[in-house]
C-alpha cells in the first residue's frame, strides 16, 4: 500500500503524510525527486524516521512523534504557521488514514463509536485544505466489514473531501459518477473488491493491476 | 526589569484551583514538563487544560486535577489503555472534554493574543465541530464562527531565555509555545539556560519578551509518546 501511495508523489509536490500508515510512504519516496514533506508540527523537508535512539532529538520529531532529521533546504516553524500552510491551500497532497470513506468522499477518521474522546488533530484542515486528498487504509475492518461505505456511520472528519482511496486491495478514484475502480492489487479480482465494498463500484475500462 | 524567578514553585505560586491553563508541547517536543510536574506536586485542582494532546493533559487527568481538557487529541494516539482511562473519567462525569482541531485551536489562541474576538473559518462545517455555532456564507462557502480562547496562565518551554523574557526555541519545540506566549493573562516559561541580555541576537528571538511574564531555569524533560521518559 505504501509503495502504491509513494507513486502518487510527484517531483515538485508539497506533501503531508498523516499519522501512522501513511508515514510508511516516506520510506519509498524516490531520492532523485524533489518531493517536500510537510509535517503538521512544524517542518518542511524532513527525512525518514531515525531508528538509532542515540541519534534521536526530541526537538526534531515528525507529527507521529518519531525522531527524524532535516534535509538541506528545510524550514521549521510553529503550529500557527503550519496550519496557515495547510488551511491556506498551499499543500499539493495530503495522505490520510481513515476508518471509513463514503461513496461521496466523506471521511471519518477521528473517533470510534460510543466514545466521548477522540483524536482529530490536523485532519480536518488537511482534508479540507490540501489540493488533493488520498486516503490510505485497509479495505475492511478487523471484523471483515467494508470501510468504503454508502454513508459513514462514524463521526465525520470532513465532508466530500477524498479524491482517491488506496487500499490493500484496490486503487479507487472518486469521480462525478461515483467510485471508479482503476487498479486492483496483484492477485485480486474486481469481484473480490466489489464484494468487500458497500456502494457499487464503476469498473474502469482501463482497469489494470497495481505496479510498484 | 527581571522576569527570572528563582525556582519552579515560585514560578507557579499564584495558580489557584479552577484556573484555565494553556500548556505548550506537541508529542515529545517542547513540553513545559517541569512546570506541569510542579503544578501536580502543588496539588492544584479543578483545572481547565488547553493543549495539543495527551503528553500535556495526561498528568492532570491521571492525578484527577483537571475538570476539563480542551485538546486536539483527547484520546491517546498510540496507547489505547490511556484512552480507556480518560474515556472512563468522562463517562463517570468526573471530566469534561472538548476535542478541537489543531488549526482551529491555533487560530483561537492567536486571536486572543492578537485582540481579535472571533473569526470565520470553513473548517469543521458539516461535522460535530461546526454544530451549534453561528455560520455565514462567504463567496458561497459556508463558514463557522469561532471565538478567541482565554486562559489565566500559559506554561511554555523555551531553550534560552533572558531576564527581559526573550526566548529562543529549538526546531519543532516551538510548536504551541510561540503561539501561546502572550495569549494568557500570565505566561510562564521554563528554559534550559538563562542567558545575559544581549546574548540572544535580535534576529534570533523566537518569543519576544513582551509576551512573557516569568522565566525559570529547568533542564528539559522529554516524554516520548510510547511512554518512556528521558532527561
Amino acid at each position: 500500500m505504501a509503495l502504491r501511495v509513494a507513486k502518487e508523489l510527484k517531483d515538485g509536490m508539497y506533501v503531508n503524510l498523516g499519522f501512522g500508515l501513511p508515514t510508511l510512504t516516506s520510506l519509498f519516496i524516490p531520492e532523485d525527486q524533489d518531493i517536500i514533506l510537510h509535517a503538521e508540527n512544524g517542518m518542511l523537508r524532513y527525512a525518514g524516521v531515525i531508528d538509532d535512539e542515540t541519534q534521536a532529538d526530541a526537538d526534531l520529531i515528525n507529527a507521529s512523534g518519531q525522531p527524524t532529521s532535516l534535509l538541506p533546504g528545510a524550514a521549521v516553524f510553529d503550529l500557527n504557521e503550519s496550519f496557515t500552510m495547510i488551511r491556506g491551500g498551499h499543500l499539493d497532497l495530503a495522505v490520510l488514514g481513515a476508518y471509513q470513506v463514503s461513496e461521496k468522499g466523506d471521511l471519518a477518521n477521528w473517533q470510534l463509536q460510543g466514545y466521548h474522546v477522540g483524536g482529530i488533530g490536523g485532519a480536518i484542515e488537511l482534508a479540507q485544505g490540501a489540493k488533493r486528498v488520498v486516503v490510505a487504509m485497509e479495505h475492511t475492518d478487523k471484523n471483515g466489514k467494508p470501510r468504503i461505505v454508502k454513508q459513514c456511520s462514524l463521526p465525520l472528519t470532513a465532508r466530500r473531501c477524498v479524491n482517491t482511496i488506496i487500499t490493500n486491495l484496490a486503487y479507487i478514484e472518486l469521480g462525478e459518477a461515483g467510485l471508479v475502480l482503476k487498479e486492483v492489487a496483484p492477485g485480486i479480482t474486481p469481484e473480490e473488491v466489489q464484494a468487500n465494498t458497500e456502494p457499487n463500484l464503476i469498473i474502469s475500462e482501463d482497469l489494470s493491476e497495481m505496479e510498484f | 526589569m527581571n522576569k527570572v524567578v528563582v525556582n519552579l514553585a515560585e514560578a507557579i505560586r499564584d495558580i489557584e484551583d479552577g484556573a484555565r491553563i494553556m500548556v505548550g508541547g506537541f508529542a515529545a517536543s517542547g513540553g513545559a514538563n517541569n512546570l506541569v510536574q510542579a503544578l501536580i506536586a502543588k496539588g492544584t485542582k479543578d483545572l481547565t487544560i488547553i493543549c495539543t494532546g495527551s503528553p500535556e493533559w495526561m498528568p492532570f487527568v491521571e492525578n484527577d486535577r483537571a475538570k476539563k481538557v480542551i485538546s486536539g487529541f483527547t484520546s491517546h494516539s498510540l496507547r489505547p489503555e490511556i484512552t480507556e482511562v480518560i474515556e472512563a473519567k468522562v463517562r463517570a462525569g468526573k471530566l469534561e472534554v472538548e476535542t478541537v482541531p489543531h488549526g482551529i485551536l491555533s487560530e483561537r489562541i492567536r486571536a486572543r493574543k492578537a485582540g481579535i474576538p472571533a473569526f470565520y473559518t470553513p473548517i469543521g462545517v458539516g461535522t460535530v465541530f461546526g454544530e451549534g455555532k453561528e455560520t455565514k456564507l462567504f463567496d458561497g462557502d459556508e463558514c463557522v464562527l469561532e471565538r478567541a480562547i482565554e486562559a489565566d496562565f500559559a506554561l511554555i518551554r523555551g531553550h534560552y531565555g533572558d531576564r527581559l523574557g526573550n526566548l529562543t526555541c529549538r526546531f519543532v519545540a516551538r510548536n504551541r509555545n510561540t503561539e501561546m506566549a502572550g495569549a494568557a493573562e500570565v505566561t510562564i516559561a521554563e528554559v534550559e539556560e538563562i542567558v545575559e541580555v544581549g546574548d540572544i541576537d535580535p534576529e534570533r528571538v523566537d518569543i519576544q519578551g513582551i509576551y512573557v511574564q516569568r522565566v525559570v531555569r529547568a533542564p528539559k524533560i522529554v516524554k516520548w509518546l510510547d511512554g518512556h521518559e528521558a532527561v
